[in-house]
């Protein structure tokens, strides 16, 4: 993710019923430092609006991620109708992980893609898409060996916060306006990595084909 | 060298132009396959001496030198296929697995795999292995299964794709050739995500829905269509794999099946 303008985090701003945890505001500090600032790409940087209930959120978060365990229900019943700070909280913590965490990325992909409801949960979707291709598991930045015959799984893996990113876009589309959709599927074609621009060709063919017809 | 099962990844040049031929291998390295099998059994005595029993929830007994952090782990992605219960389950997953059911996946693992022990899986960034000539029913598991972050039902299909591969009867469910040009939907050719050559010619592919590719592929796709007891997003994993993996299928009748079956 790219930002580069310091942020300001708002101790105590809207409607915070009470002082967030040490442990939360140490994650959220650590998470705004290790992002170098809150903004999305190319705007100014919003103040985060701390609240105890999106700090709740967070650590939610964080506690599932920490424990590897993808079939934690609160993924299904935790995390919907979130508020702008809640998803602006966890885009922070998307962009203070590293790049390697690919499930972890995904995952926040996941739960704001099936919060998709301002303008910037779609560009954010976009964002991810248009990241540098991960060009190995234990370093993305250089590519490495991996046996042939798991080269399907790693190489999923590898794009997976971005596959992630088009599946959401897609189901998000299901009705009228699919414009939104389409912009990530059209930035993800256009991805260096084989893996996420084949997935943009398929979900755009889907978005934009005539009601009524199959493939 | 290495003989990484499912992978079958020999030493690279052995395999390169051919289907993996067992017998013909053996002949060629017995004296090499020998000596490693020596070293394995008398290198660390102790290493071999597998555990009084599995831990709460792992599958079969694991060597003392499989880390703790790895044992933890594969006891918790088999704690959760346990738990998985489906609605339905496609025609093919009822011939290889039976009903979408945690304790059949459970059952099926346990019924090859008989332990598992720690191997770097002849290098290469490889996260699991079977290798049939030193033991068929023995998985080896690398650092790699707890260092890379796959979400789980990836890790669980790599295990999958293993076991099926310590089925002797089966001829370990050798992987056969990719066909040339082994291009994708696009026409772009598949190629090494390490070095960029051509996987065409490669042992990387299967001509049959049975093989370890299509039968974790079948796994995957069940879960996605049937788990009822998954999240959202362990179906929407699975999905994604499988998808990705049923590209590994290169045969016309099998991949018609599949297709029937599942898509």
């Amino acid at each position: 993710m790219n930002s580069k303008t310091a942020c300001r985090f708002r101790a105590g701003s809207g409607d915070t019923p009470e002082p967030a945890p040490f442990t939360a505001r140490a994650t959220l500090a650590v998470a705004l430092l290790l992002s170098g600032g809150c903004g999305t790409a190319g705007g100014p940087a919003p103040a985060i609006r701390q609240n105890a209930q999106s700090l709740r959120e967070l650590r939610v978060l964080e506690e599932i991620l920490a424990s590897r365990n993808d079939n934690d229900s609160r993924l299904d019943t935790g995390f919907n109708g979130l508020s702008p700070e809640t998803k602006a909280l966890f885009r922070q913590k998307y962009a203070s992980l590293p790049a390697e965490a690919r499930n972890e990325r995904g995952t926040i992909v996941y739960i704001i893609g099936k919060n998709l409801s301002q303008p910037e949960d779609w560009v954010f979707l976009e964002e991810v898409v248009r990241e540098k291709p991960c060009l190995s598991l234990q370093n993305c930045a250089a590519a490495a060996p991996a046996p042939d015959h798991e080269q399907h799984t790693v190489s999923v893996t590898l794009a997976y916060p971005a596959l992630v990113a088009l599946r959401q876009a897609g189901r998000a589309a299901g009705g009228g306006d699919n414009r939104r959709a389409v912009a990530v599927a059209e930035a993800a074609r256009l991805s260096e990595s084989r893996t996420i621009s084949n997935a943009a060709v398929r979900l755009e063919l889907e978005l934009l084909r005539p009601a009524g017809k199959t493939p | 060298m290495s003989l990484c099962a499912a992978a079958l990844c020999l030493s690279a040049a052995a395999v390169s132009a051919q289907d993996f031929d067992f017998r013909s291998y053996y002949t060629d390295h017995q004296d090499e396959i020998e000596a490693r099998r020596s070293s394995m059994e008398f290198r660390s005595p102790d290493r071999f001496i597998a555990q009084a029993g599995p831990g709460p929830d792992l599958p079969c007994p694991v060597d003392s030198d499989v880390p703790e952090r790895v044992q933890q782990q594969l006891s918790d992605d088999f704690a959760f296929i346990k738990t998985i219960r489906g609605s339905s389950a496609s025609r093919l997953h009822r011939e290889v697995f039976g009903e979408v059911d945690g304790e059949n996946y459970y059952k099926f693992f346990t019924s090859r795999v008989k332990s598992i022990g720690l191997d770097e899986c002849g290098g290469g960034n490889a996260v699991a292995c079977v290798q049939p000539y030193y033991d068929p029913s023995k998985m080896w598991l690398t650092q790699n299964y707890i260092k890379f972050s796959h979400p789980q039902i990836a890790r669980l299909m790599v295990v999958f794709h293993e076991s099926r591969h310590t089925e002797t009867n089966h001829g370990n469910w050798m992987h056969a050739k990719c066909p040339t040009p082994f291009a994708d939907e696009n026409g772009r050719e598949y190629t090494s995500i390490w070095t960029g050559a051509s996987l065409a010619g490669e042992p990387a592919c299967d001509r049959t829905a049975f093989g370890s590719y299509g039968s974790s592929m079948i796994m995957l796709k069940n879960v996605q269509k049937f788990c009822s007891s998954c999240t959202d997003k362990v179906r929407m994993d699975a999905g994604i794999y499988a998808d990705d993996q049923f590209n590994r299928v290169i045969d016309a009748q099998a991949r018609s099946s599949i297709r029937k079956d599942l898509y």
